[in-house]
């Protein structure tokens, strides 16, 4: 019997994608190899946030050595392996480390987004513990939550999510109950009159379309119930690589798939 | 007493400070300036004296107010919030000089343009001197879009597989929806307390030295240990990238909003300052000729993920992200004090606004 290639297994994915909805489009650069290519024969498959030195060694370790990443691997979102190559310090260990260890990576991003359910919010909203029932609509990443305070729906996403480095704006004090939930930069902004507080990934401070850590901020001044909490790209969108692990499983029984974190980013000083 | 109106009281005073100014600058052998000044001739002056060429008006603008309104007094701030504005009015003043938008966007409207809308897609940031470009469909990421960033085209899927997004919420928003609370509040406290607001973000950072490496190096006594002739670089005695970190966190008065990469155990020497947001060209640029970056703010998947990668092979450096807002506010401290300089006629202070972030237990 053939050996399961890295190609086997991005064309199953791509005629998967396409019986449920998403046909595949090659524009999208984001969702191609980064490193390696169709030939490498797959040994395990790790699903993970990002192509991080970290996730690349821990799969490795597993005997894992295709990596299928969420976002970039050379610390830029077009892949640009020129801006990494400028970098003294660690490119060069980290291509060797892959080269060394036969790793291969696929990147999915754009696709997956046009999953429905997009694995990035349905994973999220599943790690930080909003109950699918209270979800407004089907894929709506709207949620109606029993009436609290901005401070204890922190905490309580806090401690879920068991990582230092969320952020909030807003009165803690401040009631909500209508929940709007964000992946990366996916986030969506809390001036909208139907939502109360807004959990996120990422977004800028300032500059942007809109911004909400300032609109929060005057909110609060103003008694105007509003909370931004914000996760974290990574934590944000890590939890629905689990997701995609367990949609991979069904149609690649050849090899083992696991997630595997991309790791933290971020820790708080006291 | 005699009950004098108001006009007289303002004609009074006005003309007995003006004659007292007159006066007394003659005392001292020096020339006589203006007893009143408009936020028109305050900006006048910036521009003139501030160093550089002024070349664009696009982000250093008037947001909000009348320019010829004659100053009581001047704040500068990290961002113009309201708290900010109300402590301003208490201290007396009416023109607040902004380095970040004071109606929460580039575009910096004090009507909302779009309610709801997401911030702009990854890297979507205009030049410098490009004008708010209007949000395309492909770069608004929010519910329904499925997207966290530009997208080609997406084909249209069969009903069941993508459901029409619904708005959340118990009802239905109605026709014709009610002012924006927080644009209401914020424009009717300016309103009635005639504030001006002029935003300088661009042409006050790019003074050289950068004001806000400056001041934080003064914040945090770093100023002797300056590396050569270099603001954005200070050799301090070593210390523990954890110990520096929550120096930071202190003495510039955060909360929430900082967050560092890096093994905390790791001894720093060598630090380096890259104020305002940092691309990742600047990140690498920068690495290798220090022990530790302190920036204000990065996208997560460029220079965070580029410092963990770099902390994970076991390499002893940090990055440390301190906020936007925050990293603005030692630059408009020294903003403050350069204003005196040339705007001798009222006060000026700083007044900071803060970390806007904070972290539950």
């Amino acid at each position: 019997m053939r050996a399961l290639t890295a190609g086997d297994v991005v064309n199953r994915i791509k005629s998967l994608m396409a019986l449920q909805g998403v046909p595949w489009s090659d524009a999208s650069t984001r969702d191609r190899f980064k490193f390696g290519g169709a030939d490498t024969v797959v040994t395990g498959i790790a699903t993970t946030f990002m192509g991080t030195f970290e996730a690349i060694t821990k799969a490795s370790a597993m005997g894992l050595n295709m990596i299928i990443a969420h976002e970039d691997t050379y610390w830029n979102d077009p892949d640009n392996t020129q801006v990494a190559e400028a970098d003294t310090l660690v490119y060069r260990k980290k291509i060797d480390f892959m080269t060394e260890h036969n790793i291969v990576i696929f990147r999915i991003h754009d696709h997956m987004h046009r999953q429905r359910p997009d694995f990035t919010f349905s994973g999220t909203a599943r790690e930080v513990g909003l109950d699918p029932a209270t979800e407004t609509a089907p894929d709506s990443r709207r949620f109606v939550i029993p009436e609290t305070t901005l401070g204890e729906l922190a905490a309580r996403v806090k401690k879920v999510r068991g990582d230092d480095a969320i952020r909030v704006v807003g009165d803690p004090n401040a009631k909500v109950r209508r929940v709007a939930t964000g992946a990366g930069m996916a986030t969506p902004a809390v001036n909208s009159p139907d939502i109360d507080v807004v959990i996120g990934g990422e977004q800028r401070e300032i500059e942007g379309t809109f911004d909400s850590p300032g609109y929060v901020a005057d909110a609060a001044t103003l008694g105007v119930p509003k909370g931004w909490i914000i996760i974290g790209h990574n934590m944000s969108e890590e939890s629905g690589m689990q997701e995609m692990a367990a949609w991979l499983r069904p149609i690649v029984p050849e090899v083992k798939v696991q997630h595997v974190r991309a790791g933290i980013v971020y820790w708080v000083p006291k | 007493m005699k009950q004098i109106s108001r006009r007289e009281f303002a004609t009074l005073t006005v003309a007995g400070t003006a004659m007292s100014r007159v006066a007394s600058p003659f005392a001292r052998g020096l020339a006589p300036v203006a007893a009143t000044v408009t936020a028109a001739e305050i900006v006048a002056r910036i521009k003139k004296q501030i160093g550089g060429a002024w070349d664009s008006d696009d982000i250093d603008a008037f947001k909000i107010g009348d320019p010829s309104t004659v100053v009581t007094g001047v704040v500068t701030t990290s961002m113009a919030t309201l708290d900010v504005l109300q402590k301003a009015v208490q201290a007396g003043a009416n023109l607040i000089i902004t380095a970040t938008p004071t109606f929460y966007s580039r575009a910096d409207l004090s009507t909302p343009g779009g309610r709801g809308l997401g911030a702009g897609g990854r890297g979507q940031i205009p030049a410098r001197g490009a004008g708010p470009a209007p949000p395309s469909p492909a770069t608004i990421s929010g519910p329904g879009t499925g997207a966290s960033a530009p997208m080609p085209p997406a084909p249209t899927l069969p009903s069941s597989v993508v459901p029409t997004p619904q708005r959340g919420g118990a009802a239905a928003p109605p026709a014709a929806p009610p002012p924006d609370p927080v644009f209401a509040g914020k424009n009717d406290f300016i309103a009635r307390h005639k504030l001006v607001v002029f935003r300088m973000g661009q042409h006050w950072t790019q003074r050289e030295p950068d004001p806000r490496a400056v001041g934080l190096a003064t914040a945090m006594g770093w100023t002797r240990y300056k590396a050569g002739n270099d603001a954005l670089r200070y050799d301090v005695p070593p210390i523990t990238l954890d110990a520096l970190a929550s120096q930071l966190k202190k003495a510039l008065n955060t909360r929430g909003g900082i967050r560092a990469v890096g093994d905390p155990t790791a001894t720093v020497r060598r630090i380096g300052l890259l104020p305002g947001f940092t691309t990742i060209q600047a990140s690498i640029a920068m690495m290798p000729s220090v022990d530790v970056i302190v920036t204000g703010e990065v996208q997560e998947w460029e220079s965070a993920s580029y410092a963990q990668d770099v902390a994970f092979a076991g390499i002893k450096k940090g990055f440390i992200s301190i906020g936007r807002v925050v990293n603005e506010a030692p630059g408009m401290q020294v903003c403050a004090d350069w204003l005196k300089t040339i705007v001798p006629e009222v006060p000026v202070r700083f007044v900071t606004a803060g970390d806007l972030y904070w972290r539950p237990l």
